[in-house]
């Protein structure tokens, strides 16, 4: 009765908020424009239908047509407006509700009854999460409604999304709730929250740069090392054939040839060796971290696409390098890719366990500092 | 603490507090081994300048605030037993509700918190906002509440458990006089059931009219406790109001014998005289040599010290007389045996 009493009250303090309304109203917006999109026997339509765009393999009906339709939803959609925008919007709405919770007048009302401070402090916190609980529900049920008119499958793995998405918001909420309690702060609370929220990415980004400078070195490496096998062989060839005296120009040209490409491997092993350690200082620190960005990538693997497959991917068709690019530009761009590709198979590759236990586990911790801190202060 | 207290067994106290202290940072001592002990069934008020501890005292009573030390009961369970808190009814200083709440939804709310059931609750909701003067505003949300409002509602709210002590922290605080009325109807009401009221006010004139017994704070200990009567007993005197005393000698050797004093008289020519005793049979003889005389005698009454100059008079002993100890005056003196004695030579 009392837990049911705090969440109704949280589901009051909601339906309050102009910017949960407006959150809504852009919610059915987005999902309208997601709806808007269709495939015909030609290609794919927009706007409803008022504009069609002759593309083949994206035909009604085949494979690569679900593929982009799946896309848009998990690596668009989820990851932009629901992981980064309505997300923020989320987090401006329900900062102020524990420091409003707390403050003198209000608090006391509520400790004064027959029920646990800790009891209080996990139901408000899960009652906060009502907002974006109902935000995503509402936008995976028109999504799920938009996929079955457009691909004519009722897709439940959508619905995966509300979880996850709930999950990601609330790494950050529970700092947000952390500072809130210990500041009764709305401000300090919104601002420690940013800079947690720009201190995630920032570690994010920075693995991901690093893990690319590894690989890179990787596949820089690589090629020398054949060098470099080649040379040992041709060299060893010239032995055989009686040619290694110190006059044979041949043998002193891959001899020298050898050295430097030994040189070579050396100095870019060192660089592979630096970059890895590198890596591996940042995943033992990001290990600590809620990982924002794989949860919500997590939404690619059971929405029952191919999760290796990006919409860039998909889309690749659109935007590959055209005639004016040079041998060396194709060349470097196709590198590039390859890498980012390596990169992002590898962070996918990642068990799910894993992502949400680690992150789960700090924001256990998190929510235990809070507890506490609710529990043990005079109000 | 000068005053006896009364003698219930100890079950039947619904406060019974020992030794509480509370001292934040390890220097600042709010509260200093404070024990008060407060009858089942009676209105006892807490009365203190800001700063005293009396909200300290409260909200370590609801468990708001942790005491460094505190001993005792409440309604016969450890201060602290959290199933006890639903059988109290809070009212805190600085009441707020969430705004977006409406009266009744706040009632309510309150309401499944101490675990009222939900047929009761709606029952005794309606009832309740009706009995503070609410009713009509009950569907209005908490953002449109007068202060007065908000104050009256948070009485429906303390009351909606049925508890069996109610404690009010600054009850009448921003309340307009017919609703401040209104509140010590319900408290005297409260009374009539058996409830126990404890309330922490300001306006001792308010606590006069409805308390039994009263304790008065000071830097965080108590340093008076008792009821009304017994505080005052020392300053329970009689008062004589009569026309010009003549130019008699042996009327004033025969009020100076009797033992009464007399104020120079005021700008209508009364006089103004007082005998340093309670008893009617002590004021006979002064009577008895006004008439003799021929004065004429206006009004005879007997009087006690006001709670309010018994607080001052308290601050000042205690060396408390700073400006928080100003008190709100509303509704002073309106104790029929209560008036402000002048000052008399």
């Amino acid at each position: 009765m009392q837990s049911a009493a705090l969440l109704m009250d949280s589901w009051r303090l909601l339906k309050s908020r102009k910017l949960f309304w407006i959150t809504l109203a852009i919610n059915f917006f987005v999902v309208a424009l997601y709806g808007s999109v269709g495939f015909s026997p030609r290609g794919i339509t927009i706007l409803y239908g008022l504009k069609e765009f002759e593309v083949e393999r994206f035909a009604f009906g085949l494979p690569l047509a679900r593929e982009l339709y799946l896309s848009i939803f998990s690596n668009f959609i989820v990851t932009l407006w629901l992981g980064w925008i309505a997300a923020a919007l989320a987090i401006i709405s329900t900062t102020s509700i524990f420091p409003d919770f707390l403050g003198e007048g209000a608090i006391d009302m509520v400790l004064a009854k027959p029920i646990s401070r800790v009891r209080v402090f996990f139901v408000k916190y899960v009652g906060s999460l009502l907002f974006v609980l109902l935000q995503v529900a509402t936008f995976c049920l028109g999504a799920f409604l938009c996929v079955g008119w457009r691909l004519n499958e009722w897709n439940w793995g959508l619905f995966m999304a509300i979880p996850l998405v709930v999950l990601f918001f609330s790494y950050l909420y529970c700092v947000n709730v952390l500072v809130g309690v210990m500041t009764r702060s709305t401000i300090a609370a919104l601002i420690a929250t940013a800079i947690f929220w720009f201190a995630l990415w920032a570690t994010s980004a920075a693995e991901n740069i690093t893990h690319q400078i590894a690989i890179f070195q990787e596949t820089e490496v690589a090629p020398l090392e054949t060098r470099a096998a080649e040379l040992t062989e041709r060299l060893a060839e010239l032995r055989a054939d009686g040619k290694n005296s110190e006059n044979s120009n041949e043998f002193e040209r891959v001899r020298g040839e050898l050295e430097t490409a030994m040189d070579q491997v050396v100095a870019e092993q060192g660089d592979v060796d630096t970059a890895q350690r590198w890596l591996l200082g940042i995943r033992i620190f990001t290990t600590a971290l809620p990982k924002h960005e794989e949860t919500i990538n997590l939404v690619d693997r059971w929405v029952g696409k191919d999760p290796q497959r990006s919409l860039t991917d998909i889309l690749m068709g659109f935007g590959r390098p055209g005639g004016r690019w040079s041998e060396k530009q194709r060349a470097d761009q196709e590198t590039r890719e390859a890498v980012e590709r390596r990169v992002d198979q590898e962070r996918k590759a990642e068990p799910a366990w894993w992502i949400i236990g680690t992150s789960v586990a700090f924001e256990t911790i998190v929510l235990a500092l809070g507890a506490w801190s609710f529990y043990r202060r005079d109000f | 603490m000068t005053a006896a207290l009364p003698t219930p067994s100890s079950a039947d106290w619904a406060i019974n507090v020992r030794h509480a202290s509370k001292t934040y940072r390890r220097a600042i001592h709010a509260l200093r081994d404070v024990s008060l002990q407060v009858a089942q069934g009676e209105i006892f008020g807490l009365l203190g300048p800001n700063g005293a501890g009396k909200s300290t005292l409260v909200k370590i009573l609801m468990t708001v605030i942790r005491p460094t030390r505190c001993e005792g009961e409440l309604l016969g369970k450890p201060v602290g037993d959290r199933p006890t808190l639903g059988r109290i009814g809070y009212l805190p200083e600085h009441l707020r509700f969430p705004s977006y709440l409406s009266g009744l939804q706040a009632v309510d709310y309150f309401g499944a918190l101490s675990k009222v059931d939900r047929a009761e609750r709606r029952t005794r909701s309606a009832q309740l906002l009706d009995q503070v003067g609410m009713a009509p505003w009950a569907k209005q949300p908490v953002a449109n509440y007068s202060k007065g409002m908000k104050q009256r509602l948070g009485l429906a709210v303390a009351l909606i458990a049925d508890p069996d002590l109610v404690v009010l922290d600054e009850p009448t605080d921003g309340v307009d006089p017919v609703g401040r009325k209104d509140i010590r109807d319900v408290l005297l009401a409260l009374k009539a059931r058996g409830k126990t009221v404890f309330v922490n006010s300001h306006l001792l004139g308010e606590l006069e009219m409805v308390c039994d017994r009263v304790a008065i704070m000071s830097k965080g200990t108590v340093v008076r406790q008792g009821t009304i009567g017994d505080l005052t007993q020392r300053s329970r005197r009689y008062e004589f109001v009569c026309g010009p005393l003549p130019n008699d000698a042996a009327l004033r050797d025969g009020l100076v014998r009797l033992g009464a004093s007399t104020a120079p008289p005021s700008s209508n020519g009364e006089t103004q005289l007082e005998i340093g005793s309670s008893e009617a049979d002590a004021a006979q003889p002064v009577i008895d040599l006004l008439r003799a005389r021929g004065v004429t005698l206006i009004a005879v009454r007997p009087v006690r010290q006001s709670l309010e100059d018994l607080f001052i008079e308290t601050m000042r002993e205690s060396g408390d007389a700073t400006p928080g100890a100003a008190i709100g005056r509303s509704g002073g003196r309106a104790h029929p045996d209560a008036t402000s004695p002048k000052k008399v030579s």
